[in-house]
């Protein structure tokens, strides 16, 4: 399971605990107490006004194929070629993966400079880390590239912030939609490749738009 | 006389599936109309972008008096709007899909080369737009629908109407074009069952509709709102078929298609009566009005057209022309052919004894009313022409004996009675003896005639 | 020292909810069972745990308690991320809306803010199973699916286009389990409703076009005659979790 780094957040974990077990020991469960900011999650460090249609408004929890606990807004300011996968996935994702490196290899080094590879795991059981590393060496990913899991609910939310579909089976992998993102440096959702084996002409346009 | 329009403009000068794209210059919104109103022939030697604007509404509407259906439609009413583009545009298509909307929709257009015929790329969420571009490669009348789960149900429930994507020299000049579109509809209660009836899943699987109608309610084109013309004008029939069960046999009674463009196709025909438009497809009829009249436009699967709704009248005014259709010119008595003198279907013969002939004349009265009158009329004046009067009639008045022998033995051949000539065939009666001296004897006594009395012995002697 | 004031806090949190006692329970248990969605192999039916459900869809008036202590969630606030321009749009400001709608079901929210006060309340939105598990049920029995008459009820429903003002929740009918107004009122948000997955072409879904979708499952669809779930189903293809719709709304389980 995709462990999130909750060292720094014991307090609020013990709350919400206490909290849960006081519900299922009143007789009514009707809550008229409403909780202000209710959110598990550390509040999104300080940021500058972000526009309202960035992906990093959002506050969830994320860990790197090198267990690093993020934000999403570790990206901020760079742009982002982003997809979610999952490892196991045998067909598709491999394709997505492939169509994500000839852009990178369309792309000139200093444009590169400015662009990072992100894959974000919708099968938050399986791809831990470790697993997310050898990923990454299967398919020779350079270190600009990053590869992120969390929890069920991050994932199910930055799936429907993507407008990605999934749908589990029971086999354990997934049906999902198969789409490269490209965020501006802002996080705006500026660009989307839909399918795979499509022209990419439109993906690298809407990049080099980007470029400082 | 049929009218042959001039077909030579129709013909493509390049085959089927080839084309050559035309440059796109400027751009224009379509004019869409509601049946059966057609927009206008284009008049334009290019290729253009159309911008058409088409929005989904859901709403009740009145199938027939007193009978409300939950509708899906485009435009707002059932068929939906009709769309005209030209062969070679590039149509930027938007699907708006009213906030009120309690599902998704989207849209099919037969005329679309590419996934869905649109329908991928239009799948409109309430209250949500969306736009896809096609170039509309080949001409023709195409239909289009809805095609989102459960695709049955939203066609059955109007969502169809029809786009024509004339050919790049246009259609051959109509005085009136017009625009039908049959549909059949399922709902729980009968034909005629009034309220707000529901959809009926189980009849439309079983393809058992309760209406058969043109654009989209019982009466959408009779009484004030037929279609109208006048003799003399062409009339062009752009007709669509919504289905989404029954196949049509379109026909207009009483005209002849002196074109027809069988499913909408660039091929034509001539001297068609009848013409099928299978559902999701359609037909373009063309003809000529030489008289005038009403036309009943029906799907000549007749119990649709009347008992279910499928009957549509074209209103023809202007000058009668009698050589094509002269109206009633006679009504006679038909007799078949056989021996002059016919025998009538024998009474039961009872022996009896003689009437007085007060008995005579109440029996003679009957029997000329249920015998004689048919002919010869209640007041005796008969026909002119055709049945002799027996008002004072000279035949008897010299020879009482004359009225047996007519009845018993019939007579034909010319006569002339009151001074007038008949040549005509009376069957001899089957009578008893006692019936004939009966109505003769009241017969000589009525219709101012001198009297007298006929008696049974008399007659039995004219039978020798 | 800290968590000393932590306890003392919950206590005083702990009394304010647990006095807040109501005559009418506001959820309902339903008995787990397996539901088998549309568009899957018999294999893949979905095992449905036991869990409990609001029996009311959330309302004008709960959503503004909510919106008064989560004013980032107000109509003028939220971020365009977590919802279009038609955020609750019926309102007539942030913390208002008319009296007559009081009582009617929360409409025009989207995903986030559905699923935001349902964690709020320490529950969450509902999975599409569990929803449609719940939604089998009529007024009198537990799985009312093969039932043409029920069937044809829903479909009734599903017809007709919304009313401007939707009616208060409980007016329609409560079903086996005692939740209001599973069908006949408005559509709701489940948590996972993006795995309907559908292009909008319906009718070659038997082979889904496999660059668009990873399709490891088939497609052939189950009970072609219950026509309002595949009316859900549609509904679910066709929304985008961000997207205010003015017949979708929520409610919440646990």
């Amino acid at each position: 399971m995709c462990k999130i780094n909750f060292s720094s957040m014991k307090a609020i974990i013990i709350l919400s605990v206490l909290t849960t077990i006081v519900f299922i020991s009143c007789t009514s469960k009707k809550d008229t107490g409403v909780k202000s900011c209710c959110s598990k999650e550390k509040p999104a460090a300080k940021l500058k006004a972000l526009s309202g249609e960035s992906v990093y408004n959002l506050a969830s929890p994320w860990v790197t194929q090198n267990n690093q606990s993020i934000q999403l807004t570790r990206f901020e300011g760079k742009i982002i070629i982003v997809a979610m996968i999952f490892t196991h996935c045998e067909s598709a994702c491999p394709r997505i993966v492939a169509d994500m490196q000839r852009i990178e290899s369309a792309l000139s080094a200093k444009e590169l400079q400015q662009i990072d590879f992100l894959l974000i795991s919708m099968d938050p059981e399986r791809d831990i880390p470790a697993r997310l590393t050898e990923f990454s060496r299967e398919y020779k990913l350079k270190l600009n590239w990053t590869l992120i899991c969390s929890n069920k609910d991050a994932t199910m939310e930055i799936a429907n912030v993507l407008g990605v579909r999934v749908k589990k089976l029971d086999s354990g992998g997934f049906d999902h939609s198969n789409i490269i993102h490209v965020f501006s440096q802002e996080g705006v959702i500026i660009h989307q490749q839909n399918g795979f084996a499509v022209e990419q002409d439109e993906t690298l346009k809407a990049i080099r738009n980007l470029l400082k | 006389m049929a009218i042959v329009l001039n077909a030579g403009c129709i013909k493509n000068t390049q085959k089927p599936g080839e084309t050559t794209r035309e440059k796109i210059s400027g751009e224009e919104v379509a004019v869409l109309t509601f049946a059966p109103d057609v927009p206008p022939p284009i008049n334009r030697d290019h290729a253009t972008k159309m911008i058409v604007n088409l929005e989904v509404i859901e709403k009740e509407i009145e199938m027939m008096d007193g009978v409300k259906y939950n509708f899906w439609t485009f435009g707002g009413q059932v068929p939906g709007k009709f769309i005209r583009v030209r062969e070679g545009d590039l149509v930027e298509f938007h699907l708006k899909n009213d906030p009120s909307s309690k599902l998704p929709h989207n849209i099919d257009l037969h005329s679309v080369t590419g996934p869905g015929g649109g329908a991928v790329s239009t799948f409109t969420a309430p209250g949500h737009e969306t736009q896809f571009s096609f170039t509309a490669l080949n001409p023709g009348l195409f239909v289009y629908h809805c095609a989102t789960a459960p695709v049955g149900m939203h066609i059955a429930n109007g969502m169809y109407g029809l786009i024509l994507v004339e050919p790049k020299a246009g259609l051959p000049k109509v005085d009136k074009e017009f625009y039908v579109v049959q549909g059949d509809f399922y709902t729980k209660g009968g034909y005629g069952e009034s309220g707000l009836q529901p959809f009926d899943m189980e009849k439309a699987l079983d393809e058992r509709p309760d209406y058969v109608v043109f654009n989209g309610k019982v009466g959408a084109l009779t009484g004030d709102n037929s279609l109208k013309a006048k003799v003399g004008e062409t009339v062009r029939l752009f007709v669509g078929n919504g289905g989404p069960g029954l196949t049509s046999s379109f026909h207009v009674i009483g005209e002849i298609f002196d074109n027809v463009y069988p499913e909408g196709g660039s091929t034509l025909n001539h001297n068609v009566q009848t013409t099928l438009i299978p559902p999701g497809g359609s037909a373009i009829t063309e003809f000529k009005l030489q008289i005038p009249g009403n036309f009943i436009l029906v799907d000549h699967a007749i119990f649709r057209a009347f008992n279910k709704g499928a009957l549509g009248i074209l209103k023809v005014d202007g000058s009668d022309d009698k050589a094509i259709f002269s109206g009633q010119q006679d009504d006679r008595i038909y007799q078949p052919e056989g021996g002059a003198v016919q025998t009538m279907p024998a009474t039961d013969e009872k022996p009896s004894k003689p009437l007085t002939k007060a008995e005579k004349l109440k029996l003679g009265k009957a029997l000329y009313a249920s015998t004689c009158q048919a002919c010869h009329q209640a007041d005796g004046k008969g026909i002119d022409k055709a049945f002799p009067p027996l008002v004072k009639s000279d035949y008897f008045a010299s020879d009482p004996q004359k009225i047996i022998q007519v009845i018993t033995h019939g007579l034909t051949g010319p006569v002339t009675v009151n001074g007038r000539p008949f040549n005509s065939v009376m069957p001899k009666q089957t009578l008893s003896d006692n019936q004939v001296a009966s109505v003769a004897t009241y017969v000589l006594n009525n219709f101012g005639n001198k009297g007298g009395e006929v008696h049974a012995t008399d007659v039995a002697k004219t039978r020798k | 020292m800290k968590v000393v004031l932590l306890l003392l806090n919950l206590l005083n949190v702990f009394a304010g909810i647990c006095q807040s006692k109501s005559a009418t329970p506001v959820m309902v248990h339903i008995n787990g069972g397996s539901y088998l969605p549309l568009y899957s192999k018999n294999v893949q039916k979905t095992e449905v745990k036991s869990f409990y459900m609001d029996i009311y869809a959330v309302t004008n008036s709960d959503f503004l308690v909510f919106v008064k202590v989560n004013p980032e969630w107000g109509k003028s606030k939220v971020k365009s991320i977590f919802a279009d321009s038609n955020y609750l749009k019926q309102w007539n400001s942030d913390l208002s809306f008319n009296k007559n709608m009081a009582n009617s079901p929360v409409v025009n929210v989207s995903w986030f803010a559905a699923k935001k006060y349902c964690e709020c309340q320490g529950k969450r939105l509902p999975e599409t199973a569990e929803w449609e598990l719940a939604a089998k049920a009529s007024e009198i029995k537990a799985d009312a699916s093969k039932d043409s008459g029920f069937n044809q009820w829903v479909l009734n429903w599903v017809t007709k286009p919304n009313p401007v003002v939707l009616p208060s929740v409980g007016s329609t009918f409560k079903n086996f389990y005692g939740v209001y107004d599973m069908h006949g009122l408005l559509w709701e948000w489940t948590y996972d409703f993006n795995n309907a997955l559908t292009t909008g072409e319906s009718r070659g879904n038997s082979s889904l076009d496999n660059t668009f979708f990873c399709g490891g499952g088939s497609f052939a669809s189950k009970d072609l005659n219950n026509y309002a779930s595949f009316m859900r189903f549609a509904l679910r293809s066709s929304i985008n979790a961000k997207y205010c719709i003015a017949n979708l709304g929520f409610r919440c389980v646990k």
